[in-house]
Order: C-alpha cells, then structure tokens, then sequence
C-alpha cells in the first residue's frame, strides 16, 4: 500500500484573488474608519462636553447660513473658536479658488474682510438631513447623494421652485456646527451631483449653479478605498495627525482630508509638508467632484483650508490670519505677510 | 536577507502607518503560502480560502506588531496556525467581514478541476487523520517545517518557541508518524513520505 502523500500545493484561485484582495482592503479602511486614533476620540469628547457653546453658536448663525452658497463666492475675514480654552479663537481670510490646471489656480484679488462666526466642525447631522420640497423623485435623489457623502454636515435641503417658467428648482442649505466652509463645500458639491444626476433622469433643471462638468478620473469605490489610503499615509509621512479621511461620492469620488499639525509647527507644516499631501491628491479640478483639505493646530484651532467642487466650477481657500504668506495655495493679493516659518 | 523579505519589510511599514492598500499588497505576496498552509491544516479548499483572508484581516488587526523585514511571512505563518487551531472562533470573529464578500468569491466554484480538488481534499483529510494522534505541538512544527517549508529558525519564529524546542519535536513527529504510518497500513517503501522535504 501506498504510504500517505499530501496534495502539491495550488496558486490561489486566480478569478477569486483579486476580489480578495480588494475586500482585505476595503476592510482595512473600514476598521480605520471604525477606530479613530486615540487623540481624535478625546477632540470627539471635548467637542461633545462645550456643545453648550457650539449649539448657542449655530442658532446665532441661523440667519446667516441661507445665503450659504452666496458666501461661498464672496472673499470673507472669519473669527474661527470660541470653543473653550483649547480652541483660541483665530482670525482668518477667506478667498474663491477658481478651476485651473493646479491647486494653485486663485484669485489674487485682495480678499475683503468682513467678520463672522466660525465655530469648529461638528457632525451634528446623525439623525439625518431633512429634505422638503420639490418632488418625492427629486427628495430620493437628494437622499440617495447625501447617502454617499456619510458623515457630512449638511442638516436641511430644501428644493426651491424658481419664480421663472423653466420649472425648475433651486437648492437651499442649513449645516450643522457653524463650519461655513465645510457647509458650503458640501452645498456645492451635493448641488453639482444633483443637478448633473437630476438631468440623467430627466427631472426639471437646476438652476442657480456655476457651469462645470463631472471629473475624468475613474471613481468605484476599489478605488476610493485606495485613495483614502493613500491620503492617510501620505499625511501620516507629513508628520500630521489624521482627524479625518473621508472619501464622498456624491457622483464622482470627493475626499475629505483633515489633519492636525505637529505641535509647535504648524507654519513651517503650511510651508513645507502641506504641498505633499495636495501633492497626492493631484489636480482637484480634473479627477474629482470635489476636495476639501483642512489643516487644524494642536488645539483643534483653524489654520488652513481649501475646498474646490467642479461640478459647479466653484472653491475657496481660506488661512488664518497671519499665515497667509505659508498657504501653498496662492490667493493673497500682491504681498500677503511673510510666513512666520521661513 | 532576500529579496523577497526586503519587499515584505517595506511593506509591513506601511501597513504599520495605517496603509490599508499595503495590506493588500502583502495578501498578493503570500496568499499562496498561506492558503495552501491553512488547506494542509483543514483539508478543505474552499475553507482555507476564507481561512486566508481571516489571516490577514488579523494581520491588520494586529498591525502594531513591530517586525523585522524576515519575520513577516513567519509572523502570518503564527497567525494561520492560530486561526486554523481556533478555527470557529476566527471565522466568528470576522463573520461580518467575510459576509462582505463579492458574491462572485462567496459563489460555488465549478472549476474544470474539482473533482481533483475533491480528491485532493480526501486525501489530505486522511493525512490529518492520522497527525491528528500527534501532540499539537507536534503537528504544529511538521505542519511548518515540513508542509510549508519554513526552516527551523522561521518556525520558531511563526510558534514563539525556542529553535532547539523546533527541533526535538520535529524529530519526535517524524518518527511517531512513521509508526503511525505502519500501524495504519500504509507501510514503508513508498516512494514519497508525508514529511517531504526537512527544513533549510
């Protein structure tokens, strides 16, 4: 009688390999996802112990944030805090971005200050987004997009008919936390996918909205999960901290990109490290519907954004006042102050 | 050091940072190590296959883990071991993850070669019949060393035990089965026993 043999070995089975592959990572993402670094949680828990203040704040803001998608156009001085000893308030500048070959495509128009309130992101939507208005097709749509963009700041969307006889619709904003530049960024870039998505369908027009087209880049979701990667270790080589890594897909694929710079650093980060990680995004206005990249100091305090949404041709920049000469996006007008880093 | 574990070492980096692609990466490397290990354990294809992925989900779950560029492969080889040892509890684990799966992985497989796999399947069950007599220890280090090719230094590494404790219980397994072998009546003189190849 033959003695015991075991089977030679096998390749793993090539048609099931790469589903495998994709699926670890996509799990890996959602673990990430699922547990937030240590020093994200207690921010998490610091926001939820002052959301007295928060909440007193976004009530004042209640006449403000209609004119949202106005706003976003319009270069603004912004008081960001108020939060509490850990979040100094900062004043800030604000610029529009406009589509180009690079981040660095911006106005350089002086900005004109003007002060408003600006509290920390806080995502007080859990409970969903009301929609109200327009048809029930066009509330699904609107669902079915704010479903991809999971975790976004938007509280209210009404579809409003316009008075003209086109029959068609514009849309109005609420957000939650008084973080105008989120909030506007989302606007546009659920404003962009609804009226693209709402033309596929044949749903009346949306009107009230900058020309723009959807991104060249591809977009399923293999290749979000690889994108939010990248993003996390490429701000993790920056010597940043993530506090967020989102990747939206309203229609095309829109990353969320918010870090804190290292202690005691955050100029020279602007300066020098930030560039690594627009770097890795590429050219925001070809591949994506949108970006929003933000930069906070140790205390959760503003330092830094930008957001750009091409479907509707719109993006701002904004930077705390003082280091406007460290943005590595250029908006300042002719002679911003010097960066205190260099 | 080789190429091979140059690669793993860089790659473990990443995932270290968080890099969940890097993951992937390192699944593309050593499924074939891992899934034919955890098939020579189970006797089951289709249950190393998810056995594999558990691997390196715990893998990634264990991603603090600080490991030398040549220890990678055997560090997965100890977490296959230890999947496979507690089988029904890793699979429950990671249930919800499995359930994710691409209904094109989780569908039945009519390969051209099933009914070989169904044979090879019999007969690495009647295999594992008979190391199942063998302490666990036992098995473990022929399953390593003689199933998977790792050498003794690597299988220490994969079982956290001292190379010497390879060794020894190696020797006993080979001789304890070569009894076993004779018992059972599947005598000597075949021209391949089940301990193919020694370790480097």
């Amino acid at each position: 009688m033959n003695r015991l043999e075991i089977p030679k070995e096998r390749v793993f089975p090539l048609a099931r390999l790469e589903a495998r592959r994709r699926h670890l990572v996509a799990e890996a993402v959602r673990e990430l996802d699922r547990a937030p670094a240590p020093d994200a949680l207690d921010k998490a828990r610091a926001l939820f112990t002052r959301r007295g203040v928060t909440a007193a704040r976004v009530l004042a803001l209640s006449g403000a944030v209609a004119v949202a998608f106005v706003a976003a156009f319009a270069a603004v001085r912004l008081t960001a805090g108020g939060e509490g000893p850990s979040a100094p308030a900062v004043a800030a500048v604000r610029a529009p971005l406009v589509p180009g070959e690079t981040w660095h495509a911006a106005s350089r128009a002086q900005p004109v200050p003007k002060e408003i309130a600006l509290t920390r992101r806080v995502h007080a939507n859990r409970g969903g987004t009301e929609i109200v208005g327009g048809t029930s097709d066009q509330r699904a749509l609107v669902e079915q997009i704010l479903g991809r963009m999971a975790g976004n700041v938007l509280t209210r969307v009404e579809l409003v008919p316009t008075t003209g006889d086109s029959g068609g619709v514009s849309l109005q904003t609420d957000f939650s936390g008084g973080d105008q530049l989120r909030g506007d960024w989302e606007s546009n870039l659920l404003a962009g996918a609804f009226r693209d998505l709402s033309a596929e369908r044949g749903l009346p027009p949306v009107v009230g909205l900058g020309p723009g087209s959807g991104p060249s880049g591809t977009r399923s979701v293999g290749d979000a999960a690889a994108l939010q990667a990248k993003l996390r270790s490429t701000v993790a080589a920056a010597g940043a901290t993530v506090e967020e890594v989102s990747i939206y897909s309203p229609q095309g694929l829109a990353p969320v990109v918010v870090m804190r710079a290292p202690r005691g650093q955050a100029a020279a980060f602007l300066e020098h490290r930030l560039p690594t990680v627009l770097a890795a995004l590429g050219n925001p206005w070809l591949t994506y519907d949108g970006t929003f990249v933000e930069v906070v100091d140790q205390n959760g305090s503003f330092l830094w954004a930008a957001a750009t949404a091409q479907r509707v041709s719109e993006g701002s920049v904004a930077s705390r006042a003082g280091f406007e000469g460290c943005s590595p996006v250029v908006s300042w007008g002719p002679s911003p102050a010097p960066c205190p880093a260099s | 050091m080789n190429a091979t574990a140059i690669v793993d070492g860089a790659c473990w980096d990443r995932v270290r940072q968080g890099e969940a692609e890097a993951l992937g990466e390192l699944f593309q490397h050593h499924a074939k190590a891992i899934y034919n290990f955890c098939f020579r354990r189970t006797a089951d294809w289709a249950a190393a296959e998810d056995l594999t992925s558990v691997v390196f989900l715990e893998a990634w779950r264990r991603r603090d883990q600080e490991l030398a560029a040549d220890k990678v492969l055997p560090w997965l080889f100890g977490i296959a071991n230890n999947v496979v040892r507690n089988r029904r509890r890793a699979l429950r684990r990671h249930s919800a993850a499995l359930s994710r799966l691409d209904e094109s992985v989780t569908a039945p497989d009519f390969a051209d070669d099933v009914v070989d796999r169904i044979d090879e399947e019999q007969r690495m069950a009647a295999v594992l019949a008979l190391v199942a007599r063998l302490p666990r220890g036992q098995q473990e280090v022929l399953a390593l060393c003689d199933w998977a090719g790792q050498s003794y230094e690597e299988a220490a590494a994969a079982l956290s035990i001292p190379i010497g404790t390879v060794r020894s219980r190696l020797a006993r397994a080979r001789t304890a089965l070569r009894e076993l072998e004779a018992v059972a009546g599947h005598g000597p003189g075949a021209e391949r026993p089940i301990e193919e190849e020694g370790p480097k």
